[in-house]
C-alpha cells in the first residue's frame, strides 16, 4: 500500500494535477460538496425531515444579508419555513445518490454487454450492437423519460413514491450504458486474440472467468474515463427529470425537485428558493465536469 | 450509391420497426385501454363490445399489424384524458415545437460557428480563452436553468420580455405561427436561446477540435507554401474540410433540438409536442406517449438517413473504398 502511494505521488498524473489549480480547486470542491452532503445530518443547520425543527411563521424569509433576513438563515427559507442551505446539502446527497449508483449500474450493465459482445463476436455482438445503434440515436433524456413513464405506469400508484428513485436510476443507467459498451466491445475484441487470453483458453479456464479476471482489467482505463464525465450528465439528468416533475418526489427532494418547486416562487418575487440549489446543482456540474476533463486528457498518452 | 441507399434505408425501416414495436408494447403492458376508455358506469357488456371494437381479442402479431398500418395512415388512437384523437392534439402542437427547434438551430449555427473557427484560429487569444471557459459553463448548466436564470432576469426582474406562451398566434389553416406578430416574436426570444446554447457550445468545441486538426494536415502546409493569403486558406481549404464532420454532428443534434425542447417548452409553458408529451407522461396517457415516440423517431430516423446520404455524398473518401 505504502508502494502505491510512493507511485502516486510521484507519478504523472499527481503532477499534473498538482500543476493546473483550476483542476485542483473543482477537487476541492467537489470533495467539499460531497463531503456536506454526504454528513448532511450533521453539517446541515436544520434536519428539513424533523417538523419540528421548521415552522410556518418562519416561511419565505430572504437570505441573510438582505433587508428583513435572519443570519440563522444564511441562504433565506422557503414556503415552509425550511432552511434553504439545509434542503440543499440534503438535496445535493439525493442528487448525488442517484447520479452515483445511476453511473454504477450503467457501467455494470455497459461493461457486461461489451465483454460478451466482444469476445463472443457473430450474431450475439451484431445484435447486441445494433440495440446499442438504435438507442444511440436517441437522446438520452428522452430514453430517460421514457423508461421512467413506463416504469411509474406499471407500478401500483402508492408504491410509485416510494420507489421513485430506483426507478430514476433504472431509467437513467438504462439510457447511459450504451457508450460503455461500445467503449468495453472494441478493447476487448483487441484483447481477445492476445497471447494472455490464448494462453487462460488452452488451461480451460471457464469464460467467465477468463472475461472478468484478465480481460476486464486491461479494459477499464477509459471505462472510468467515461463514467467520471457521465457522472456529472447523470447528475444533470437526474435534475432535469425531477424538475419536470417525473423524478424523485417532494418528501425526499433533489436539487432538481427543490429547483421545480422554487420556480412558482419565482414571479413573486422569491428568488432564492431556486436560484441557491441551481446555483449547487451548477458548480457540482462544473467541478466534477472539470476533473473529468483532466482525467480524460491525463490518461490519453496522446497528448502527453 | 445505390446500393448504399439501400442498405441504409433497410436498416432505417429496422429502426422504425423496432420503436414501432416499443410504442406497440407500451399499448399492450402498460395500462388496459378498456378500463380507460370506459366509464365507472360501463358494463360488463359494454366492455367486451368495446374490446371487440378495439380489436384487442386479435392474435397480438394481427395487433401489431394494424397498429403500423394506423400509424402510417397518421391514426395514433385516442388520448385517455382528454378524449379527442392524438393526431389533433399533436397536429395542433406540431407548428410550435417546428418554429422553435428551427430557431435555435439557426440561433446556434450563426452564433457557434463564427466562435469556432475564432478560437481555433487565434488560439491563444484571451477571448478565445473566454470563449472555450463560457462554453464549459454552458456544457455544465441544465437547459431548464438557462432558462430559469433567463426569465428571473429578463422576465421578472427587468420585465422586458414575455415568461410563458406563444405570445399572438396567427392561424393559416394548418399550420399557426408566431413569426407573424411582434408578440409572437418577443415571446421566442428567450425560449429560442435555452434551446440554442447547449447545440451551440456544441458546435464551437466541435469546429474547434475539427479545424486544429485539419490545420496541422499537408495540404495546409502546402497551402501556405504556394503563398496563398491567410484568409483563403483558413476559409476556402480549412472551414470546408472541417464542416464534413460538423455537418453529421449537426444533423444529429436536430433531432436531439426536438427532445429537448421538452424540458424548454416546459420552462416556459410553450404550447408544443414536448409539453403535450411530459403531460402525458404524468398522466401515463399511452397513445400520446407512443405517437410522441414514433414521430421522434420518424424524424430522427429520416434526420440520420439524410445525413448519411449527405456525407456519402460530400466524402469522395466513402465512395472509393466499395
Amino acid at each position: 500500500m505504502r508502494d502505491f502511494w510512493k507511485r502516486f505521488f510521484g507519478g504523472d498524473l499527481w503532477w499534473s494535477f498538482k500543476s493546473s489549480p483550476i483542476v485542483v480547486i473543482a477537487a476541492i470542491t467537489t470533495f467539499v460538496m460531497v463531503f456536506s452532503s454526504v454528513f448532511a445530518n450533521i453539517v446541515a443547520p436544520y434536519n428539513i425531515f424533523d417538523l419540528t425543527q421548521f415552522e410556518l411563521m418562519d416561511s419565505l424569509k430572504p437570505p441573510a444579508w438582505m433587508e428583513r433576513g435572519e443570519i440563522s438563515f444564511l441562504l433565506g427559507t422557503d414556503d415552509q419555513g425550511r432552511d434553504v442551505l439545509s434542503t440543499i446539502l440534503y438535496g445535493s446527497r439525493v442528487s448525488l445518490m442517484v447520479g452515483f449508483f445511476s453511473v454504477i449500474s450503467a457501467m455494470v450493465l455497459g461493461i457486461i454487454v461489451g465483454l460478451v459482445a466482444g469476445y463472443s463476436g457473430g450474431w450475439v455482438d451484431a445484435v447486441l450492437m445494433r440495440i446499442a445503434d438504435v438507442q444511440l440515436s436517441f437522446p438520452a433524456i428522452l430514453i430517460a423519460l421514457l423508461v421512467n413513464g413506463i416504469i411509474s405506469g406499471l407500478l401500483p400508484g402508492e408504491a410509485q413514491a416510494d420507489l421513485a428513485v430506483y426507478v430514476l436510476i433504472i431509467a437513467i443507467s438504462l439510457s447511459f450504458w450504451v457508450q460503455y459498451a461500445r467503449t468495453v466491445r472494441s478493447s476487448t475484441m483487441v484483447e481477445r486474440t492476445k497471447e494472455y487470453v490464448q494462453a487462460a483458453q488452452v488451461i480451460g479456464l471457464p469464460q467467465p472467468l477468463i472475461l472478468l479476471r484478465h480481460i476486464l482489467p486491461n479494459v477499464m482505463g477509459p471505462v472510468l474515463v467515461i463514467a467520471t464525465i457521465q457522472l456529472a450528465l447523470a447528475i444533470i439528468t437526474e435534475a432535469t427529470l425531477s424538475f419536470l416533475g417525473v423524478g424523485v418526489p417532494p418528501t425526499s427532494p433533489s436539487l432538481g425537485t427543490l429547483i421545480r418547486i422554487g420556480n412558482d416562487y419565482l414571479f413573486s418575487g422569491e428568488w432564492w428558493i431556486t436560484v441557491f440549489p441551481g446555483l449547487a446543482l451548477v458548480i457540482l456540474v462544473l467541478a466534477v465536469n472539470i476533473l473529468g476533463d483532466w482525467l480524460r486528457d491525463a490518461l490519453n498518452p496522446k497528448l502527453r | 450509391m445505390l446500393f448504399f441507399i439501400g442498405r441504409r434505408l433497410y436498416q432505417a425501416v429496422l429502426v422504425m420497426l423496432t420503436v414501432a414495436l416499443i410504442a406497440f408494447a407500451m399499448f399492450q403492458y402498460v395500462g388496459d385501454p378498456v378500463a380507460n376508455l370506459a366509464g365507472q358506469e360501463t358494463t360488463l357488456a359494454d366492455r367486451e363490445l368495446l374490446k371487440e371494437r378495439l380489436g384487442l381479442n386479435d392474435p397480438v402479431l394481427i395487433q401489431f399489424g394494424r397498429f403500423i398500418a394506423n400509424a402510417v395512415q397518421g391514426d395514433f388512437g385516442i388520448s385517455y384524458r382528454m378524449r379527442v384523437p392524438v393526431r389533433d392534439l399533436i397536429a395542433e402542437r406540431f407548428p410550435a415545437t417546428l418554429e422553435l427547434s428551427i430557431m435555435s438551430a439557426f440561433l446556434a449555427l450563426l452564433v457557434g460557428i463564427p466562435m469556432g473557427v475564432y478560437t481555433a484560429l487565434n488560439r491563444d487569444s484571451w477571448l478565445s480563452r473566454s470563449f472555450m471557459t463560457l462554453s464549459l459553463i454552458g456544457i455544465s448548466l441544465p437547459t431548464f436553468l438557462i432558462g430559469i436564470f433567463l426569465i428571473l432576469f429578463f422576465g421578472v426582474m427587468l420585465q422586458w420580455l414575455p415568461t410563458f406562451g406563444r405570445g399572438e398566434v396567427v392561424d393559416l389553416g394548418w399550420w399557426s405561427t408566431g413569426m407573424l406578430t411582434s408578440s409572437g416574436w418577443r415571446s421566442m426570444i428567450m425560449p429560442a436561446i435555452t434551446l440554442a446554447i447547449f447545440q451551440m457550445t456544441l458546435i464551437v468545441r466541435l469546429i474547434r477540435a475539427e479545424m486544429l486538426e485539419v490545420l496541422r494536415t499537408d495540404y495546409i502546409k502546402f497551402a501556405r507554401a504556394r503563398g496563398l493569403s491567410e484568409r483563403s486558406i483558413s476559409f476556402s481549404h480549412a472551414l470546408k474540410n472541417t464542416l464534413v464532420p460538423v455537418i453529421t454532428i449537426i444533423g444529429l443534434q436536430i433531432g436531439s433540438l426536438i427532445a429537448f425542447a421538452i424540458i424548454t417548452e416546459s420552462v416556459f409553458q410553450w404550447p408544443g409536442m414536448g409539453l403535450l408529451f411530459i403531460q402525458a407522461i404524468g398522466e401515463v396517457d399511452i397513445p400520446i406517449m407512443s405517437a410522441y415516440l414514433l414521430l421522434i423517431g420518424f424524424v430522427f430516423v429520416v434526420i440520420n438517413l439524410i445525413v448519411d446520404i449527405l456525407y456519402y455524398t460530400i466524402d469522395p473518401r466513402l465512395r472509393v473504398e466499395k
